[in-house]
């Protein structure tokens, strides 16, 4: 037994880099990303957040399925899907006029938007810097088992700048 | 055979050296995310706390971790505008308190801003050459990364919160 809690105190940095910066699992709340996630309303979905192409790779797609710190709260998660990146043009459902999307930013929305505190109505455009990581994967429950796939809704994005795909800032270096 | 003597066999087959380099790596992420850290600064927008060529500061990461930042604090952050990157600015202001913005290129009258939840205002020391809050607005607390204790190079020395920096925005 010794050693098994030798052992535990030896990879527990290990333990903690791998969930901060490589892949993580996460137990979903609420309803704003349904049907995608939590699908079945008796049952969150634990879920596989891979976090590499994030925080080390920066980047960043339309159409993922993102992990992300709230805005307004540094303890927060949430999850939400990236609709627009930075100097896209996104249509803002909620003002009812096009939005252009700031350097560094993103727009995310939830699937389900009755139930969903986002970029409409909460947020507006979020730093990319508040990206955690990308869900790949639903693991439990045993009937929701399955991979999480990149999917953009229709009539949302207006404008696609490819300034953000192709490696981001720019211009501001230096300052 | 158990499972855990399972996993220590599989573990016993990684070579030695290999261990040893990336739980090195591991300690190092570890402190320095949640721990101490070294960072250089370069820019002139510190100036004259830091002149931006090549200076490294030491910076903890406890108390922004814990919500704990006041206005004065000199503090690490990821660079808003480019996530890859990141600056070093001073709080001027905490959620809820207001910020005053002086004419400027975008507007020619002077406007209060109120900073929201969550957030904080930060900007440089040397006003007319820095690019922060009063361009890109309240940044999220989960961006700020380090509060900075002490300049290594190239002289040592405390870097003291400096209220006085931050009177007369």
């Amino acid at each position: 037994m010794r050693g098994f809690f030798r052992q535990l105190v030896w990879w527990l940095p290990a333990g903690i880099a791998i969930t901060d910066t490589v892949v993580s699992v996460l137990v979903v709340e609420g309803q704003s990303m349904y049907p995608t996630l939590n699908g079945d309303p008796n049952f969150s979905d634990l879920v596989l957040v891979e976090k590499v192409s994030y925080k080390w790779l920066h980047n960043y797609h339309r159409g993922d399925v993102a992990v992300l710190w709230a805005p307004d709260q540094p303890r927060q998660q949430l999850v939400k899907r990236i609709i627009a990146l930075e100097y896209d043009t996104v249509w803002d459902s909620e003002k009812k006029e096009p939005t252009k999307i700031p350097q560094g930013r993103c727009w995310v929305e939830g699937d389900n938007p009755e139930a969903s505190g986002d970029s409409r109505t909460m947020y507006g455009p979020v730093h990319l810097g508040l990206m955690e990581g990308r869900v790949t994967h639903i693991i439990w429950p045993p009937w929701r088992m399955g991979s999480v796939g990149r999917w953009l809704p229709a009539e949302k994005l207006i404008v696609q700048d490819d300034r953000s795909s192709g490696g981001l800032g720019g211009g501001l270096r230096g300052r | 055979m158990g499972a855990w003597e399972r996993v220590r066999s599989v573990m016993s087959q990684v070579p030695s050296h290999v261990k040893v380099a990336l739980h090195s790596m591991a300690i190092v992420y570890v402190v320095s995310r949640y721990g101490v850290f070294v960072s250089k600064v370069t820019g002139p927008s510190m100036y004259p706390t830091f002149v931006g060529r090549g200076d490294f500061v030491i910076a903890e990461a406890l108390t922004p971790l814990w919500g704990q930042l006041k206005p004065g604090d000199v503090v690490i952050c990821t660079r808003p505008v480019d996530p890859a990157e990141s600056i070093i600015k001073r709080v001027v202001a905490l959620e809820g308190s207001e910020v005053t913005l002086y004419p400027d290129r975008d507007s020619s009258e002077v406007r209060r801003q109120k900073v929201p939840p969550g957030h904080v205002w930060i900007q440089g020391d040397n006003l007319p050459h820095s690019l922060d809050s009063r361009v890109y607005g309240p940044v999220p607390l989960a961006l700020v990364r380090g509060r900075v204790l002490v300049q290594i190079w190239p002289r040592l020395r405390w870097v003291e919160n400096s209220v006085e920096e931050v009177r007369w925005h």
